[in-house]
């Protein structure tokens, strides 16, 4: 009887520190990540755009790398909650700058962001390497796990800070699907149908740079959910945004989820999962992609 | 009622003013260059010039709001392409509310049979069909009303010969009903059958505006676009207006 007892105390311990934070973990970071890339491909006009490509992404990381490199693995207590932070910092950065070499070159749309999202991406790349030449072995340990993502990062606390924020960017964004249509024709289509697109641009790319942001700082970078997602959902259903982003948000959850199902099944291993993702991932995105060159 | 007056617009346009009225029907024709498409922009307010001003209906373009200017002006762009891989149906429900196709529009445009098929499979004729299309029906309602300002640009390249007669027969048709409507192409023999007034237009200026007979004189056209042009009648008395180079 009291080995019962204690075991539901156990049980509700690991329900609420380990099941709950990792299964909020999936959901948000899946919801977040494939929105934001099925409004981002959209508005840079390219079906192959994700917040890894144009470079929010190795903005985040290199924060991280940082962070982690300086030592900050080891801090406890709410500063702990120090590399979420950074690398939602860095995500926000590197988009604000993106942004800003864009306008420079006066292509604050598609092109213009596409290339300085490469050109920043790889900066952040070279410096990553760097840090990582430079790293002891511990660092490198905790480099190497967050820069493959993982859902296992997230504490119960961070979770539901970040739930309300990623709910509210999405009910948000989640209704732009009539304006991203308009975009599909271009900037100049879209302001004929009466969208103000010089306002509307840095605004959707903000709230796609925040969600990433978010998604990142909970589990580090994940790669190919954010291209898979609405590429598939646009091939099969139409690409009517109105249906394709909450769709999106939704698949990309359950497709997470389906990830740490898996996981599970690695028996107390913890698998990266960009792994994962990128394993499922791969063949389902090529047969959406023979699928198109058929019709 | 649209004017313009004084227009500039640094290195597209210079000094430009015209006005037109109800249920016109006005040709630009000018050489390549000559700032037909940076005219339209204008006209359609979606690009600001830098001196001057446009006024429809007795009230300046930039004090009307862009959701007001999307029910009543519309403006079909030379050169319209998406990275996706959109469907005709698609691209025409996306930027009208409208279930299905005007009959006047499928009458002249006849894009019933590729409503299913992606736009990048379509030829170039048949997608500016669709485009011609898609912008028509965004601007339906006012269409239909005679409030709305129709700015084609280049509509009827690589139409057919029977759809470039079709699509110019609709335009006039919208125009009884008082709807403005500009349009801008290469071909001296529509304008000849169509148009109730010709802009030409040479090196960013308007350098004649007038009734269709009067601005398609040989001297005039053999000076904007510097070849020869030579100018018949048919045993029904039809104008033919043919253009040649001197070799």
């Amino acid at each position: 009887m009291q080995g019962l007892q204690w075991s539901s105390a156990v049980d509700q311990q690991i329900l609420l520190h380990l099941r709950v934070p990792l299964v909020g973990s999936a959901i948000l970071v899946g919801a977040c990540l494939a929105a934001s890339s099925a409004i981002l491909q959209v508005m840079l006009r390219n079906p192959l755009a994700d917040p890894g490509l144009i470079g929010i992404t190795s903005g985040a990381s290199l924060f991280a790398a940082i962070y982690l490199l300086a030592g900050g693995a080891t801090l406890t207590g709410l500063a702990a909650y120090g590399l979420p932070l950074f690398s939602f910092i860095g995500a926000l950065l590197s988009t604000l700058l993106i942004y800003a070499i864009a306008k420079r070159l006066g292509l604050e749309s598609g092109t213009g962001v596409i290339l300085a999202g490469i050109a920043i991406s790889t900066l952040s790349g070279g410096v990553i390497a760097w840090l990582y030449f430079l790293a002891d072995a511990q660092s490198l340990r905790n480099l190497t796990f967050w820069l493959l993502g993982s859902l296992h990062q997230a504490d119960l606390k961070l979770v539901s800070f970040a739930a309300p924020l990623v709910v509210a960017l999405l009910i948000y964004v989640l209704r732009q699907g009539q304006p991203l249509n308009w975009l599909y024709f271009g900037n100049q289509a879209a302001q004929l149908r009466g969208l103000n697109v010089a306002r509307y641009y840095p605004r959707m790319l903000l709230a796609s740079a925040l969600l990433v942001g978010i998604a990142v700082s909970l589990a580090g970078s994940i790669a190919f959910i954010g291209l898979l997602v609405p590429h598939l959902l646009r091939n099969l259903f139409g690409h009517d945004n109105r249906f394709v982003l909450p769709a999106s948000a939704l698949l990309g959850a359950i497709l997470l989820l389906v990830v740490v199902a898996i996981s599970n099944g690695f028996g107390g291993v913890v698998v990266p999962v960009s792994m994962l993702t990128a394993t499922l991932g791969g063949p389902v995105f090529l047969y959406s992609v023979v699928r198109l060159a058929r019709t | 009622m649209l004017a313009a007056k004084h227009i500039q617009l640094h290195g597209r346009l210079q000094n430009i003013s015209l006005n037109l009225a109800a249920g016109e029907v006005v040709h630009i024709l000018g050489p390549n260059g000559a700032g037909k498409s940076s005219l339209l922009s204008v006209l359609a307010g979606l690009l600001t010039p830098n001196s001057g001003d446009v006024q429809l209906k007795g009230k300046k373009l930039q004090d009307y709001s862009l959701v007001e200017l999307a029910h009543c002006r519309t403006l079909m762009e030379q050169q319209l392409h998406s990275a996706f891989a959109l469907s005709v149906q698609e691209s025409l429900s996306f930027y009208s509310q409208r279930p299905k196709i005007p009959p006047e529009l499928e009458h002249a445009l006849e894009i019933t049979d590729f409503l299913s098929r992606p736009l990048n499979h379509l030829s170039g004729g048949e997608r500016r069909r669709v485009q011609l299309c898609r912008s028509l029906m965004q601007i339906w309602t006012a269409i239909e009303q005679g409030n709305a300002l129709i700015l084609l640009d280049e509509p009827v390249q690589g139409l057919d010969f029977a759809h470039q007669h079709k699509l110019c027969q609709l335009i006039n048709l919208l125009a009884t009903h008082g709807n403005m409507v500009v349009v801008s192409h290469h071909q001296l023999n529509l304008a000849q059958m169509y148009a109730h007034r010709v802009w030409l237009m040479s090196s960013q200026q308007l350098v004649a505006d007038g009734l269709t007979a009067d601005v398609l004189q040989q001297e005039t056209l053999e000076r904007v676009f510097q070849c020869r042009v030579r100018i018949a009648f048919d045993s029904e008395q039809n104008k033919l207006i043919q253009t040649y180079l001197d070799y």
